[in-house]
């Protein structure tokens, strides 16, 4: 048994070194600050109750986010669990050294360095507490990575029903609408900071963490500390038998997959190619209708239509649990929103498939347009009729041309910025015809999503800017003129970003490929593929990569939570403070602190861009100089040149 | 002095080799998977290129159809430059990749009108080829199944079905009969057969020497992204069978021991 761990440990070492990228180095600083802010808990001038109640939801929310990471983070990337179908292991031995694979990494040592908080905690209490820590940080850390694991493995079992998928696009969207808006709920308790610190959470939730399995752990060293060794006892004996029960139900899931494939659902009836038949009878027609028929049958695009229609939904109803209508009206504007950020990856979900487009005459500008289309189609509809149903149903009248116009201007935004984003950036996940499990289906692309929320957003400035000069002069026509407006920033942003990317499909369709091709197969060290913004990066000193690096980690703070957020609240006449500094200020400076932040922020992601512009550029001039230097050496000129 | 690439006019095109490679050259790192292959596939040949495994067959092939951009060098189908004229080019192509995907949540018949529409054929010829590729493949059993749950073999096929429908002058085949029954094999030599009769031209992959000594008229032995012969089958066989020839030039990587331990 030990050896399979072993080898399976060196075998995802390995992978894992040879797909070490900017992206993931990224998240992994990220999760590495975030566990040492979770270890400084325990430094806090807090009591001991309040401590317990503090690490206790700080390792929740651990181990959910290891839990939900390899969903978010392109799953597919290293060991599958295919790879071993035809051995003669035993699924729990197999289950076994696939987590033992799994516990090496980044995300799982970020989380043992937040886990050991447990231990720390125990040995400012004592050396007995501290043992018990030891023991609970071990097992909560391996509680964590098995979840994710058996997550990963459920969800894709589950997607291969309608229902599962179904349900699973249902927790998504409560996931995304709850980080979204779930703090209008819990806000009162964030602005009683100080209560917090000197009485912990309020009771209900405080017992409620303390009974989850995720808080077993640090309830086993504050039990210790009391000295009540059989609680503690019990809870660590429970955390054992979870993990062993875990694990058994995971192996059993794993060779369950072993014998299936991927197919989703099956066809249930109807005219063969009806779809063709209907539609118009031309390149830009079949490339709809090739579309639409993915967006219906593929498990994770389908999947994707829900998360977006759901976190709509539910940021729109989360606010009425008290009694907050105000948002409902732009719940259709949300599901475009989240539409347009998970749509961000088309071509990378497509995959090799890009070589039909390629060999087909003129078919890239078809491709692209046709994408548009289709996502207008599906996306159209869901957001204009969310958009009339809920706001006729939160009776503000006034909102009809605001949100009307902001749903038709992100729409445009959102159809244009997709392609644009799917042929620039795609982030490929296990190949169309290799997946087994559909959440392999796209690599990691949280930065893209995030950036896709703030662009479709941004769309509707235009928009917005005439609306509110309507309502500023009481002008219901000036509000009204927001909806042409809408119309053609919304037509011209999808036309001409689908043009540029029609544009660079065609010019670069080949490497596009080759990209997507190598998808989830990590490459072996010095190939050299590696994209000339990787090799400037490289060739980049030191000073610069640091100011790069601190620039894009910080730019969203003044510019989304400082700038852009009380800039809406404001706007919208809401009285909520929350942490927006601007809000706090007396009347007369609030404006400029939030145009400021905002000046900030954008400011902070120009530095960046223009360094690794200026970084591209040069490699790019290097990339030349070497080129001619290698053409004029040749031997073959030699030669030529000597006759 | 060499000429300027030509002008594809439709009397040049007519005279012109069906495929050929010039000088093409493909470096991955510190590997030469493909290093300044020359190749000329001769209108109406059936022409069979062979190599062992990583020979760079598939690499080679890929930019000589315009899927992957070559470091050096560039290939013309029938006078056409693939990589200067690529909407000409690939009118005259089909071309059946080994190993890519393709949408994979629709029918095979579904595929077929989605590509004969992108191609810009009218409903009626689409309809039409669909049908009787589906029926002449033995595919049109199953039109309820995704491309995704096709076996192997049906891959192929579908795969060749693409590659055939806008009736293109080369047909560039990777590995075609890989997986396929016998009976389907048969039926698929039979369609190549008859395109070739009537005209067209084949260049097809393959690693199984019988196969391609049987169907083939021209060879190319390609090993370590370099051409060792190329001809016509009887000049590169030279009086011996395609398989020793083949050895021959390669060389055979002999252990001499076997597998003594494998009883």
């Amino acid at each position: 048994m030990a050896v399979l761990t072993r080898t399976l440990i060196r075998m995802s070492l390995a992978t894992q070194r040879h797909g070490w990228r900017g992206a993931i180095r990224f998240w992994t600083v990220v999760g590495l600050a975030l566990a040492i802010g979770t270890l400084a808990l325990v430094s806090l001038d807090a009591g001991r109750a309040v401590k317990t109640d503090l690490l206790g939801g700080a390792l929740t929310a651990w181990t959910l986010v290891l839990a939900l990471g390899p969903v978010f983070g392109g799953g597919g990337r290293g060991i599958r669990p295919e790879h071993f179908a035809l051995l003669p292991i035993p699924p729990r031995r197999l289950a076994i050294g696939l987590l033992g694979a799994a516990l090496v990494g980044a995300g799982p040592l970020a989380g043992l360095l937040a886990f050991a908080s447990l231990a720390v905690y125990g040995f400012t209490l004592g050396a007995g507490p501290g043992l018990a820590g030891i023991v609970a940080t071990l097992l909560q850390w391996l509680l964590a990575v098995l979840l994710a694991r058996l997550v990963h493995g459920l969800m894709g079992a589950a997607m291969q029903t309608r229902l599962g998928m179904e349900l699973v696009g249902f927790q998504f969207g409560l996931l995304f609408a709850l980080l979204s808006v779930g703090w209008f709920v819990i806000q009162p308790v964030v602005l009683q900071t100080h209560q917090l610190l000197t009485e912990g959470w309020p009771p209900l939730l405080s017992s409620l963490l303390r009974a989850l399995p995720t808080g077993w752990g640090v309830s086993a060293v504050d039990a210790a500390a009391r000295g009540a060794w059989g609680v503690t006892l019990a809870a660590l004996a429970g955390l054992i038998v979870l993990i062993a029960v875990l694990l058994a139900g995971w192996g059993e899931l794993l060779v369950q997959r072993a014998r299936s494939r991927s197919t989703g659902y099956t066809l249930r009836s109807g005219a063969p190619a009806r779809l063709f038949r209907r539609l118009p009878a031309t390149p830009l027609g079949a490339v709809i209708a090739k579309e639409l028929l993915s967006w219906s049958r593929d498990p994770w695009r389908a999947l994707e239509v829900r998360v977006a229609a759901w976190t709509g939904l539910l940021v729109g109803v989360i606010p009425l649990l008290i009694g907050w209508r105000d948002i409902l009206p732009f719940v259709g504007m949300v599901v475009v929103v989240m539409g347009g950020a998970v749509s961000a990856n088309l071509y990378a979900l497509d995959g090799s498939a890009l070589w039909q487009t390629l060999l087909t005459p003129g078919a890239a500008r078809h491709d692209v347009r046709g994408r548009q289309i289709a996502w207008l189609l599906l996306f159209g509809p869901l957001a204009l009729g969310a958009t009339v149903i809920f706001t006729a149903l939160s009776g503000a009248s006034w909102a009809w041309p605001l949100v009307l116009s902001l749903t038709l201007a992100t729409l445009g935004g959102a159809a244009g910025l997709m392609v644009y984003f799917a042929v620039n950036f795609p982030s490929p996940g296990v190949d169309p015809h290799l997946r087994r499990n559909p959440m392999d289906s796209s690599g990691e692309t949280t930065g893209e999503a995030f950036a896709m929320l703030f662009l479709v957003s941004l769309t509707a400035v235009p928009a917005l800017a005439v609306v509110l000069q309507g309502m500023a002069s009481e002008s219901a026509a000036l509000q009204w003129a927001a909806v042409p407006v809408a119309l053609l920033t919304g037509g011209l942003l999808a036309w001409g970003l689908g043009r540029v990317a029609a544009d660079r499909l065609e010019r670069t369709g080949p490497e596009l490929l080759s990209r997507l091709q190598k998808g989830a197969t990590p490459q072996a060290p010095g190939e050299r593929t590696v994209s000339v913004l990787d090799r400037a990066w490289k060739a980049l000193p030191a000073s610069k990569r640091l100011v790069v690096r601190l620039c894009y980690g910080i730019a969203w703070l003044p510019l989304f939570p400082q700038g852009l957020a009380p800039l809406v609240f404001k706007l919208a006449g809401l009285d909520v403070k929350s942490w927006f500094l601007a809000l706090y200020l007396p009347a007369e400076y609030q404006w400029p602190v939030i145009l400021g932040m905002i000046a900030l922020g954008v400011v902070l992601m120009a530095i960046p861009t223009a360094i690794l512009r200026q970084a591209v550029q040069d490699q790019r001039r290097r990339d030349r100089a070497a080129a001619e230097q290698q053409y004029r050496w040749s031997p073959e000129n030699l030669l030529e040149g000597g006759e | 002095m060499h000429s300027a690439t030509p002008l594809p006019d439709e009397h040049a095109t007519e005279r012109a080799p069906a495929l050929e490679l010039i000088g093409l050259t493909k470096t991955f790192g510190p590997t030469v998977a493909v290093d300044h292959v020359n190749l000329t596939v001769p209108a109406g040949s059936f022409f069979g290129l062979v190599g062992p495994n990583g020979a760079g067959k598939t690499t080679a092939l890929s930019m000589a159809v315009g899927l992957l951009r070559p470091d050096a060098g560039t290939a013309r189908t029938f006078g056409v430059d693939v990589w200067g004229d690529p909407v000409r080019a690939k009118e005259l192509l089909g071309v059946l990749p080994d190993g890519l995907s393709v949408p994979e949540r629709l029918t095979g018949r579904e595929l077929l009108m989605y590509l004969g529409l992108l191609r810009g054929m009218d409903r009626e010829t689409v309809e039409a080829r669909t049908q009787s590729l589906l029926e002449v493949l033995g595919l049109d059993t199953a039109e309820r199944t995704l491309l995704i749950q096709y076996s192997a073999g049906m891959r192929k096929k579908i795969g060749l079905a693409t590659a055939m429908l806008h009736n293109p002058r080369l047909l560039v085949l990777d590995e075609p009969f890989e997986a396929v029954d016998p009976v389907s094999a048969y039926t698929v030599r039979k369609i190549l057969d008859q395109f070739v009769a009537s005209g067209g031209s084949v260049i097809m992959s393959s690693h199984v020497m019988a196969l391609v000594e049987q169907i083939c008229d021209h060879v190319a032995i390609i090993a370590s992204g370099r051409v060792l012969a190329t001809g016509s089958l009887d000049e590169v066989r030279n009086g011996r069978d395609l398989e020793a020839a083949f050895i021959d030039l390669v060389g055979l990587h002999d252990s001499g021991e076997g597998l003594p331990w494998l009883s």
